[in-house]
């Protein structure tokens, strides 16, 4: 088929459009329990989100013709209609598409594909089939809303829908109390995340006058062209202060260099960063695809998105990138620490993903958004075949999940094994990995801003690679042991007794072919998408949507002259060079460094795992502290719930004796009422008084008018 | 009489929906009861065809008329199937045996029947520009409605309505066919845009206003405003729920459509006309959002609650009614009152389907329940209904983001872009007030235990009926979320009173001196609600 360019731009409305048609679908067809209904909202959900997928493609290879040049950013603006217009406040259902959205969509819809394939065998036989790909969709729907609109609102939008689709899932499993109290952490944490990013949107309107990216950014770029220019390129904010005549009203300086704080609130929640990081742990109560899809590949890389589709807005405020980067690299440690004592099989891999989160903050931060955009992709790929992988194992275990009653399940699944093994390798950053290839470009820029963070990123690098196989190795190797758990698609087992579907053995057993496919597809691009993402060009793609960023990044060289010129092209040389040295040096250290700390994990988790249990004993203060995730849920418990929870009892308690009593009863509730009384003595019911009374209203209108008319003429 | 042809050759939906109400009446009289069934679906497919000749009048009538009789047309097909099942309840209806069926024991045929001559009606109304065809339209909107409610139960109360609703009826016509008269008496002409080329000249004269007056008083009848509100309550009791919907949309519509034209005519800023003219606005719509508002919080009988409810919301249109549509050059949403108008008008009329599509279905011993007591937990027993209804009662309590809530924002916005700070301030406090017994149903279906099984309302069986009110559910909810398109076309149907051309009059300051000196004993005693505006009123020049 051959279709020209502008059409695949028009095509691009249907590509949130398709999964909301599967939600409608879906949530229909929760109304009939037949087998027919169930299986039809699989495949309707699957084929939209696979279609999606195909405009996305579609999208990407039209694009380059597409696109309209605007100050340095290709873009095109993709049709919608009109939502809301008030006064100047203008914000539509309408797109901007550049690289980095099509990026973000190709992640979004191509891996989405692949674990609603995967879903639909493992939720096969859940009372809330349909309900399940109904939310599933309306996840699609919302996170295409979030990374294609082309104003802050519709990114807000989406971003609270994701946040409802990951709020219903979570608690997807409703009549389990841990389930529910997990889901309303996740949405009740979130909310002071998303107060500072509502905050910061609101700003945005006050200082730039619109919420439009098409505006902001070009108008961000001024800002900071003009901060260089006058000398002081630290501080873009400051230097516009201090040069008050380009810019009148100082209150909009001081807000413009709070904007990136705020959104970085907003960022942080939705991204599990610290100190908001703690509902992404308990976020596994979902059913494993959910934690796969939402919870390591997508929706939780919004803010690294946001940060990077608004590196502009930052860059005003380079201690806000600052913040960033310390935040992401030390978010990046502490997970991983916490990561290296859990026993859970699916909150190891949740901290993992906290951690490397803050590997992509902490290349937002140092400006390197090609190389967090690239690990964001990576990361989707290795992280959603670690997790389903490891749903494949609580299935086959009928729930068990902890690393002490698993063992040596290598030749009861031989395929999930060397499955997880290729995502095992990439997460832990071999040489040669998708995981290695990006992380080695952020921990490169991050050596070339602060060295502190670098190693930061090293050593979180290397306990990656041990926590990693401590995992595979425990669950895998050495003897074969283990202990089936209790529950079934959730719930304990006894509350499905007359269940039909059979495949529940006392044994645990590979995964149907048809369930295996997808996770082939995200191991190839586990193990060999550093090739073949590079190979794409996708740090050009993301530099392409976030140019401003190279050229800011370097001294300004416009000005210069010759012989300048030939020397900056001389310094540009040898830095080109010195970072050849360093991708070398950083890359293939940690990488050999990495593979060393496999060898080491092998010896403790395979080969001889008494040591690692005398090794224990010792260090049993840190292992506790470890494993009660630094005690900060204990923390939060007592600084924020408890206060809270004083608080309220002592409003409700006000508020029934002084405020319901005397206010809402006596005065603001009993007026009304009494003059609604009154009145009611007018309706009789007698028709010669109604109209009795409408004449007598028609003449005091009439007196009225009169009146009014002699008065003022 | 090539004007008259013309007229005709636009009226196709109406003449449409003619054929097909006298079609539906003769085979409402069939033996068949298939056939007798039949007058369902050419009611609907007659109902869809209106709406869709009316969409393609695009550009060929005036834009309020397009935009109205296209939403009333699509209305009236969610408003059929939340009737349909009325002439099945009344219980005479026959059954299926043809040797049983007596043709005087059947009312299907005219139910349908005067159902659809009310709605033509109602859509002559948004096309009418001569003072006449206004009248005859008004009385095809209402004269159906009378039959209708007569026939809709087999109750005296019903009866009773009816008997109050004609005789009240025919005094407004009353009213306002004087009014008619003594505007033609000052114009010399019944053509609404001759009406309008003269009122362009500058201020009103004293018989004008009187006209004016009279007119908007006897109108009130139709759209339930203060002083014309009395009979509401008692109508809206009396007649079958799903008959009551109908009265609270089609003839509301259709009397909405009169101001319009008749205001229309007399030009806005109104302020410019006749100062005793905006007072008088002001009183009926303060008094009328007060009046609905209190009466409503005080009532136990979900029927009447409704009803005051309805009158309450006539007054918030009235509010925008007021503001006129702002000023060509800024031409943003919130200065245009007549579009919100017309925006609300199908807004409320949507929201209100759904609430009375509810109530219709709740039946206790064969009769509808009246109290309020009824719905206590019904979402514990029917969650759909039950969300149906909470719909309905958000919206209609205004709470963000449904439709209701942006209508308000509109209608209010308007009256404050006008200038009319007080007036918005009191349909905001209104607003705080309705919320109180919307919400108060909502919380009797969700947070209260249904009662005993033995004592509980049953819910009965109908389908179509449940199909409109779900439908109705879910236009509620796709207008607020996707508000722009319908707020666009309420934009464009407002047109016809933005670009009025430029009169010379426009920037004449209205306060001349009077002829003669007020009574000093009433001037102690002015409304606050009539002088705020004038203050304004003084540096009124045209804004940039």
């Amino acid at each position: 088929m051959m279709l020209t360019l502008a059409d695949s731009v028009d095509l691009a409305k249907w590509i949130p459009a398709a999964p909301f048609l599967s939600m409608v679908f879906c949530a229909g067809a929760c109304c009939f329990k037949n087998e027919f209904a169930r299986k039809a909202s699989a495949w309707v959900t699957i084929g939209m989100i696979a279609f999606a997928f195909l405009l996305t493609c579609m999208l990407a290879s039209g694009f380059g013709d597409a696109a309209t040049d605007v100050n340095g950013l290709k873009w095109v603006h993709g049709a919608g209609f009109e939502w809301i217009n008030i006064g100047d406040f203008s914000a539509n259902f309408t797109f901007y598409i550049d690289t980095l959205t099509i990026i973000m969509l190709s992640v979004v819809t191509g891996i989405g594909t692949l674990i609603a394939w995967y879903a639909m065998g493992y939720m096969d036989g859940d009372p809330g089939y349909s309900r399940f790909f109904a939310y599933i969709s309306l996840f699609i729907f919302a996170m295409t809303c979030l990374v294609m609109g082309d104003n802050l609102l519709l990114l807000y939008l989406g971003w609270e829908g994701v946040g409802l689709a990951s709020y219903l899932l979570i608690g997807f499993y409703y009549r389990k109390p841990s389930a529910i109290a997990a889901a309303k952490k996740a949405f009740i944490v979130n909310r002071v995340g998303d107060f500072g990013f509502a905050l910061g949107l609101m700003g945005v309107f006050v200082v730039f006058g619109t919420i439009q990216y098409a505006d902001i950014i070009p108008a961000a770029q001024a800002m900071l062209d003009h901060a260089h220019a006058s000398g002081l390129p630290e501080n873009a904010a400051a230097a516009l202060h201090k040069a008050e005549p380009f810019w009148n009203g100082g209150h909009k300086t001081l807000l413009l260099a709070a904007i990136p704080f705020l959104l970085m609130m907003g960022a942080f929640g939705k991204s599990a960063q610290l100190p908001l990081h703690v509902w992404l742990p308990d976020a596994m109560e979902g059913p494993t695809p959910v934690s796969a899809l939402i919870h390591a590949a997508t929706m939780v890389t919004a803010g690294v998105y946001m940060i990077a589709r608004l590196i502009t807005v930052f860059q005003l405020n380079p201690e806000a990138l600052q913040v960033i980067a310390a935040v992401g690299g030390i978010t990046a440690f502490f997970a991983a620490t916490i990561a290296m004592c859990q026993y859970d099989l699916k909150r190891v891999w949740a901290y993992s993903t906290i951690s490397q989160l803050g590997y992509m903050f902490l290349g937002v931060g140092v400006l390197a958004t090609g190389g967090a955009i690239f690990h964001l992709v990576t990361h989707a790929f290795f992280k959603a075949l670690l997790f389903l992988t490891a749903g494949s194992v609580m299935h086959a275990m009928s729930g068990q999940l902890d690393l002490r009653k698993i063992s040596g399940l290598q030749r009861k699944m031989p395929v999930t094994c060397w499955l997880m093994f290729a995502g095992c390798l990439a997460l832990a950053g071999v040489p040669g990995t998708s995981g290695w290839f990006s992380k080695d470009m952020i921990l490169v820029a991050a050596w070339e801003q602060n060295q502190m963070l670098a190693w930061v990123g090293i050593i979180t690098a290397l306990m990656t690679a041990f926590y990693t196989f401590r995992l595979w190795f425990r669950v895998f190797m050495g003897p074969e042991r283990y202990e089936m758990g209790h529950e079934h698609h959730g719930y304990p087992m006894d509350e499905h007794h007359g269940d039909d579907h059979g495949h529940h053995a006392h044994e645990p057993h590979e995964m149907p072919m048809m369930m295996n496919l997808p996770l082939f597809v995200l191991a190839i691009g586990a193990v060999l998408g550093g090739f073949i993402f590079s190979g794409m060009g996708i740090i050009d793609m993301v530099d392409a949507s976030t140019a401003h960023v190279a050229a800011a990044h370097g001294p300004a060289v416009q000005h210069a002259s010759a012989a300048v010129a030939a020397a900056a092209e001389k310094a540009a040389h040898e830095a080109k060079e010195h970072e050849e040295y360093l991708h070398n040096m950083i890359g293939f250290g940690t990488g050999l460094a990495g593979v060393g700390m496999i060898l080491l994990a092998a010896f403790f988790h395979w080969f001889n795992r008494g040591a690692a249990d005398i090794v224990l004993k010792f260090a049993r203060p840190v292992q506790t502290l470890l494993y009660n995730k630094y005690y900060i849920d204990e923390l939060y418990d007592a600084i924020i719930r408890k206060p809270l929870k004083g608080l309220a009892w002592f409003s409700d308690t006000l508020d029934a004796m002084l405020v319901d009593q005397t206010v809402v009863d006596g005065v603001a509730g009993g007026t009304p009422p009494l003059i609604g009384r009154i009145l009611r003595t007018l309706q009789r019911g007698s028709l010669q008084g109604y109209a009795l009374t409408m004449g007598l209203g028609l003449v005091v209108l009439v007196f009225l008018v009169a009146w009014k008319v002699l008065v003022s003429g | 009489m090539t004007a008259m042809a013309e007229k005709i050759q636009h009226l196709t939906p109406e003449l449409l929906l003619v054929v097909a109400a006298f079609v539906v009446m003769l085979l409402g009289l069939a033996r068949e009861a298939s056939l007798r069934r039949a007058t369902f679906w050419i009611s609907l497919l007659a109902l869809i065809g209106a709406a869709v000749l009316s969409w393609g009048q695009a550009g060929v009538i005036d834009p309020m008329a397009h935009f109205m009789k296209m939403s009333i047309a699509a209305i009236g097909a969610i408003l059929l199937m939340v009737v349909a099942e009325v002439p099945d309840e009344v219980g005479l209806e026959p059954g299926d045996d043809e040797k049983s069926f007596d043709p005087a024991n059947t009312s299907r045929g005219e139910f349908y029947g005067f159902f659809l001559l009310s709605l033509v009606g109602a859509m002559l109304c948004a096309g009418a520009d001569d003072l006449i065809w206004l009248f005859l339209a008004l009385e095809l909107t209402s004269l159906p409605t009378y039959i209708m409610v007569a026939t809709s139960r087999q109750d005296i109360r019903a009866s009773e309505a009816a008997v109050k609703y004609f005789f009240l009826g025919a005094f407004a016509a009353a009213v306002f066919l004087y009014g008619f008269a003594l505007i033609y008496g000052a114009t010399g002409t019944t053509m609404l845009p001759e009406i309008a080329k003269v009122f362009a000249s500058g201020p009103l004269n004293n018989l004008a206003v009187a006209g004016v007056l009279i007119t908007v008083v006897g109108i009130c009848f139709k759209i339930a405003a203060v002083p014309m509100h009395f009979y509401a309550a008692d109508v809206y009791q009396g007649a079958a729920s799903p008959v009551t919907a109908f009265l609270a949309f089609v003839p509301k519509a259709a009397g909405m459509m009169a101001l319009i034209l008749v205001l229309g005519a007399v030009g806005w800023p109104l302020v410019n006309q006749s100062q005793a003219l905006v007072a008088l606005l002001c009183v009926i719509a303060v008094a009328t959002m007060f009046v609905g508002n209190l009466l409503a919080l005080v009532q136990n009988n979900i029927k009447r609650l409704l009803a005051y409810s309805s009158v309450a919301h006539s007054g918030y249109m009235l509010v925008g009614l007021i503001a006129g549509p702002g000023d060509a050059s800024r031409s943003s949403w919130l200065t245009n009152g007549v579009a919100a108008v017309l925006f609300y008008v199908v807004a409320y009329g949507i929201m209100n389907v759904a609430a009375f599509a509810v109530v219709g279905l709740m039946k206790r011993g064969g009769e509808e329940v009246e109290s309020i007591d009824d719905i206590r937990g019904l979402a514990y027993r029917r969650p759909g209904l039950a969300a149906v209804l909470a719909i309905a009662m958000l919206s209609l309590a205004g709470i963000p983001p449904l439709v209701g809530f942006w209508g308000k924002v509109y209608l209010f916005g308007s009256a404050i872009s006008a200038g009319y700070i007080l007036l918005a301030v009191l349909a905001v406090l209104n607003s705080a007030i309705g919320a109180y017994y919307y919400l108060r149903v909502v919380a009797l279906s969700f947070l209260y235990e249904p009662v005993d099984a033995a004592d509980q309302a049953e819910i009965s069986r109908r389908p179509a009926r449940t199909r409109g009110g779900l439908i109705a559910a879910v236009w509620v909810v796709l207008i607020s979320v996707v508000a722009g398109p319908l707020v666009d076309s309420a934009k464009r149907a407002a047109g016809q009173f933005v670009d009025k051309p430029e009169t010379p009059a426009a920037a004449v300051k209205p306060a001349e001196t009077t002829p003669t000196t007020p009574p000093a004993s009433l001037e102690a005693d002015a409304p606050v609600t009539l002088d705020h505006r004038e203050s304004v009123t003084e540096p009124h020049t045209p804004r940039s």
